[in-house]
């Protein structure tokens, strides 16, 4: 009998914690997403969410402010806003997007992307239009193409 | 012993100071006998900083606490394998192995072409031993390892006293790792130093062909590799011994060691432009300072307390000394840019913008804007502080999500580039090489997207990577076919001589594929959870994904300088027994006040399991948290395959039977022999 109902229980258990660990996650999942945004203030540099480290002075405490906001229904905004206020905007994991001179953090190395990626281009045209007034005048070799990749086949490749 | 470590240092000022003085005026005057007498001169110096740091080791192995450095990194009951550590563990001893690496560095290169390169040499000797130069006044005016140890009261004299032990080690870094990752990064950054000696000294004696490029191609590729895997050992060394789950979290001293080996990724491509096509020799010259530079400002940013890390060494006033040395560098070396601009011509002319050189060029952008996103992300809480007095924070969530779209750009261009020809790459080729790749690298996306793929910078990493993986398959599997088909060789056998008779190119290859498994593994942390537990009881049960775990004990252990609360958990995953699982918490004596957790990873090909245990206050319940890490171990997987390609590029071409090697003709006077 043991043995008939210790099978069905331990699924009942697992089943139940199951459900259990599934809405603890569901909770966790804001605390986490939130957490991710913040710093922990104990001079790990960890993120809230990230930071384990044992008898930290800092995130069990933070964490539990956190909640406290999550379950009071405050959007991210808010919630991130009203931490800053407390701790300053160190305990933002990420410069924010409110004033040109932090949102400059982000776009920085895109306009970096872009303008190198404009550079490189010029480069390439500067070279390719010398290349067309000094070069001497092109012979069609794309007829011959396959023939000589079939032969560059037949041996080993170079740089 | 402390004495003997001073006079070394003493001497190696001396000695470093000669060999400059008479590599110059040797060079200038033409005489043969000074420009040796500085290649001895930079070959002694090499011995004294030896005798240094082995002084050093022999102050740490013999428990002398009358060193302040000894005493603030070491205890009677270290280990013997940390007590070596420990001689870089620290601000003054780590400065002092890196001036170490530098001068062996040195030795090595300048013995090795004491009959080649005589126009170039004396000022490589120069550029080298002035590194040193700057780096032995460091130890013995501003951070000196043989520091006695004592007590000054204001205007009496310096009471010398030997505590009878030391305040330990740092506890994280008592860790095996912390043995090797040091070492490795060092060896890494401070390589730069000789490929940046043998530029300037291109640029001083004019001799600014691909004499230089090709003479260091050999120390770049070491120290770049080297680099890499000291990273990634950094990375394992945070992920079972920090705890938080995740192997690299965008810290400062991360970004340090990071930046030059992007610059120098960078480089080891476009040396390939100038030795195939004579161009891009300015962009060469200033890549390669910018590697330098990066290794120097990255030194100097984990010392000097400009930025908070939690990996940093002790805040000291050495930052102004380090930024004084940057600036002389970049300045001498741009004014020396600007001076032999006409020899710095290119020899021959870009190709199509669908080409070979063209790929390079937009790979050598996309690494030198990561290298600025991490620089900038790094910086930008100072120049936030310099503009509004508020030092804000710039962590994880900004770097991932600048650098991770540079990054998947970057792959793209890792299979793109190889297939590319030179010139121009045709319509029809472009076809034949693309097609099929990216066929199956879209057609996989869709299962991978229903899979639960569902993130976008992971489905488009994996995708990304196996595009690329394909194209790499196909190029072995091509170039084998052809080699078989043309010496009746088998297969696998094809492979393995094609891979050595054009070492660096296929030895790439692998390095390209370490990468996409090195994408895989960074893509499923997109997919990472974590669970916490507190106040988990003996018996208890829990289930994390298709695993069941169960506490099955906690109990007390000791090792030789520490305490530690352990926990035993079984680990199931559908009823089957994978594995007992036994993290710990750890608690050393001397400076440890908190304690440290010395985590459980279960690993397998698909995830990891990864338990921290926070340790119990009654001995029968404790916190834990869980972490479910899907496809980690592709990134160490990544990192092997990265080396050992690595260790392909740096092997000699084995020459077919028959064949002569044909001397590379001289250009502009340059000398002919190659030292690769």
């Amino acid at each position: 009998m043991n043995t008939r109902y210790s099978g069905t229980i331990r699924k009942l258990v697992i089943v139940a914690f199951l459900a259990a660990a599934s809405s603890l996650e569901a909770g966790a999942d804001r605390l986490e997403s939130v957490g991710n945004g913040l710093i922990c203030m104990c001079s790990c540099n960890q993120l809230l969410s990230g930071c384990e480290m044992i008898n930290c002075p800092s995130a069990p405490k933070m964490r539990a402010e956190l909640k406290q906001h999550i379950d009071a229904g405050e959007d991210d905004k808010t919630i991130l806003a009203s931490f800053s206020a407390k701790y300053g905007p160190k305990v933002l994991s990420a410069p924010g997007k409110s004033n040109w001179f932090d949102l400059s953090a982000w776009v920085m190395p895109f306009v970096a992307l872009f303008g190198g990626g404009i550079a490189v281009v010029i480069f390439l045209k500067h070279f390719r239009t010398r290349e067309a007034v000094e070069a001497p005048q092109q012979v069609d070799v794309s007829k011959y193409e396959g023939e000589i990749e079939e032969e560059l086949r037949k041996l080993t490749p170079e740089d | 012993m402390a004495q003997l470590g001073q006079f070394a240092l003493a001497l190696s000022l001396i000695v470093a100071f000669y060999a400059i003085v008479a590599s110059l005026i040797g060079i200038r005057a033409r005489n043969d006998k000074l420009i040796a007498s500085g290649r001895n001169a930079a070959i002694g110096n090499c011995i004294a900083v030896s005798t240094a740091i082995f002084s050093l080791a022999y102050l740490f192995l013999t428990n002398d606490f009358s060193v302040s450095y000894v005493a603030a990194h070491s205890s009677l009951d270290l280990p013997l394998h940390f007590k070596i550590s420990s001689v870089w563990g620290g601000q003054e001893g780590s400065l002092l192995f890196w001036s170490w690496i530098l001068t062996v560095y040195s030795a090595l290169v300048i013995f090795q072409n004491r009959n080649k390169h005589r126009a170039m040499m004396p000022y490589v000797t120069a550029v080298l031993m002035g590194t040193s130069l700057f780096f032995t006044a460091m130890h013995l005016f501003v951070a000196n390892p043989f520091k006695l140890g004592g007590i000054q009261m204001p205007g009496g004299p310096l009471s010398l006293f030997r505590p009878s032990d030391g305040a330990g080690l740092n506890p994280l870094l008592q860790d095996t790792l912390m043995v090797i990752h040091p070492p490795m990064l060092y060896i890494g950054m401070v390589g730069f130093a000789v490929p940046y000696a043998f530029a300037i000294a291109a640029l001083m004696s004019r001799q600014l062909g691909d004499t230089w490029i090709r003479t260091t191609r050999r120390w770049t590729m070491v120290t770049w590799g080297v680099l890499a895997i000291g990273i990634l050992l950094g990375g394992n060394w945070a992920y079972h011994e920090l705890g938080w789950g995740g192997f690299w979290a965008w810290d400062p001293v991360e970004n340090a060691s990071l930046m030059p080996w992007l610059i120098g990724t960078a480089y080891l491509h476009s040396v390939m432009v100038q030795e195939k096509k004579g161009m891009l020799k300015i962009w060469n010259v200033v890549l390669i300072v910018a590697a330098y530079t990066m290794s120097i400002f990255g030194t100097m940013i984990t010392r000097s307390g400009l930025i908070d890390s939690v990996h940093a060494f002790a805040k000291s006033d050495i930052g102004g000394y380090f930024m004084a040395f940057i600036v002389v560098t970049v300045a001498g070396a741009a004014y020396l840019i600007v001076d032999r601009l006409p020899y710095l011509k290119p020899e021959s002319q870009m190709g199509s913008i669908v080409s070979r050189e063209s790929s390079f060029l937009f790979n050598n952008l996309v690494l030198l804007v990561s290298c600025f996103a991490v620089l900038w992300g790094t910086m930008f809480p100072v120049i936030s502080e310099w503009y509004n007095g508020n030092k804000i924070t710039v962590g994880a969530p900004f770097f991932n999500g600048v650098n991770v779209p540079i990054a998947i750009f970057l792959l793209f261009l890792t299979g793109v580039g190889p297939l590319l020809a030179w010139r121009k790459a045709s319509t029809n080729s472009l076809k034949r090489n693309f097609l099929v790749p990216a066929g199956i690298a879209l057609a996989s996306g869709v299962p991978l997207y229903f899979l639960g793929v569902n993130h976008l910078y992971a489905w488009l990493s994996i995708v990304m990577s196996i595009f690329v993986g394909i194209t790499i398959i196909r190029e072995f599997y091509k170039g084998a076919q052809a080699r078989a088909y043309g010496t009746g060789e088998r297969f696998h056998e094809a492979i393995v001589n094609l891979t050595l008779r054009n070492t660096r190119r296929y030895g790439g290859y692998v390095i390209h594929f370490g990468f996409v498994l090195l994408f895989i593994g960074w893509s499923g942390q997109a997919f990472s959870e974590k669970i916490r537990l507190p106040e988990s009881k003996v018996g208890q049960a829990f289930q994390f994904h298709q695993y069941q775990m169960r506490v099955e004990e906690m109990g007390v252990r000791n090792g030789p300088n520490y305490a530690a609360q352990f926990a035993s958990v079984s680990l199931y995953e559908y009823g089957k027994k994978l594995a007992i699982m036994s993290p710990e918490w750890r608690k050393y004596g001397g400076r440890d006040q908190q304690g440290t957790t010395e985590v459980a990873i279960h690993s397998t090909l698909k995830a990891d399991v990864y338990l921290v245990f926070q340790g119990s206050t009654d001995g029968v319940s404790g916190d834990f948290t869980i972490y479910y890490n899907p496809l980690v171990m592709w990134v160490w997987i990544g990192g092997a395959v990265l080396g050992i390609g690595t260790v392909i590029a740096l092997l000699p071409n084995r020459q077919t039977s028959g064949k002569k090697s044909v001397p590379v003709k001289a250009k502009e006077g340059e000398e002919v022999e190659h030292a690769v």
